[in-house]
């Protein structure tokens, strides 16, 4: 599939170590600024749909404000609880849905159509 | 309901709405916790689950301690808890505390009890932060909490051998030193 690439905002919206929501048509997008790279995905939280966007960074992890998962931000895997569940359990805790991301001249450029999982 | 202890929250600029469903969110998880480290307490066996068996059994009860300072805080505030309570459990505020696939693996249980003393105080944090300065109660409760969750996290650091925690064993079990002027059911023999 193409990707197409659309702007998103002024990097300079998104401080430092930072956490921001973005509506990008029908959809909602969370992006992460950490340690000066930029992170994209689906702001909803695939466990029950809280609100990434309004989530916060735990050392180099997002979490979800309603039920404290946490992310990996470079692969969008679950962190916690995958860590201590059970090998039985482990499958049922998916992973963000992972968009990529650039910045150019000072804006901030995602590409939906090849989103993955 | 409390009308005017809802009242003053809400003047003081704080979402009440949001804060009820975060205290209830809470609740779930400290409600949760005790059962899941019910289990946990129970296969905590043999020389080196034997070891740890004491705390378990102090965050056991101080977390269910938290689900009974919890709960009144809510109603005032106008809330209620689900009535179904398999509602409750899945929108507790942190994952559930499964027993680990080998629960002789007392290293598994520790790690399994150190993320749930984690994920709960980043979730009194939050309600700190949220009432800091606008809600004293729920502060007050949410720092008392949040002060036993951090012993919690300490006492299983120590077993993890990741540092000491300074503290030394409870009184009894579950005394819980910060909650106890908040409960409203006396402790038997008080």
């Amino acid at each position: 599939m193409e990707r197409r690439w659309v702007t998103i905002a002024d990097s300079s919206e998104l401080a430092a170590d930072g956490v921001k929501g973005f509506s990008v048509g029908d959809k909602r997008i969370v992006v992460v600024r950490y340690r000066g790279r930029y992170y994209a995905f689906d702001a909803a939280c695939p466990h029950m749909a809280g609100p990434l966007d309004e989530g916060t960074i735990v050392e180099g992890r997002l979490e979800c404000p309603w039920h404290h998962y946490l992310y990996d931000l470079e692969s969008g895997e679950n962190y916690y609880p995958k860590n201590v569940y059970p090998d039985d359990l482990k499958h049922t805790v998916a992973p963000l849905r992972k968009y990529p991301i650039r910045e150019t001249e000072g804006k901030l450029w995602v590409a939906l159509e090849d989103a993955k999982a | 309901m409390g009308k005017v202890a809802r009242e003053v929250v809400e003047k003081a600029g704080i979402n009440v709405d949001e804060l009820v469903k975060k205290l209830v969110r809470a609740a779930g998880a400290e409600f949760t916790t005790y059962y899941y480290y019910t289990i946990l307490r129970a296969n905590a066996i043999g020389f080196d689950g034997e070891g740890i068996k004491e705390i378990i059994e102090d965050m056991r009860i101080e977390d269910r301690n938290h689900f009974e300072a919890l709960v009144p805080r809510i109603y005032e505030l106008g809330g209620e808890l689900h009535r179904d309570i398999k509602d409750f459990c899945k929108d507790a505020a942190c994952p559930d505390a499964y027993l680990p696939s080998n629960p002789r693996d007392v290293k598994a249980l520790l790690q399994v009890l150190i993320e749930a003393e984690r994920c709960a105080i980043r979730v009194y944090a939050d309600i700190c932060a949220l009432t800091a300065g606008k809600d004293p109660r729920t502060y007050e409760l949410s720092a008392a909490i949040m002060n036993e969750e951090i012993e919690h996290e300490a006492w299983c650091s120590e077993f993890l051998g990741e540092g000491p925690s300074g503290h030394f064993r409870r009184g009894a079990p579950g005394e819980s030193p910060y909650v106890s002027r908040f409960l409203v059911v006396p402790k038997p023999g008080v």
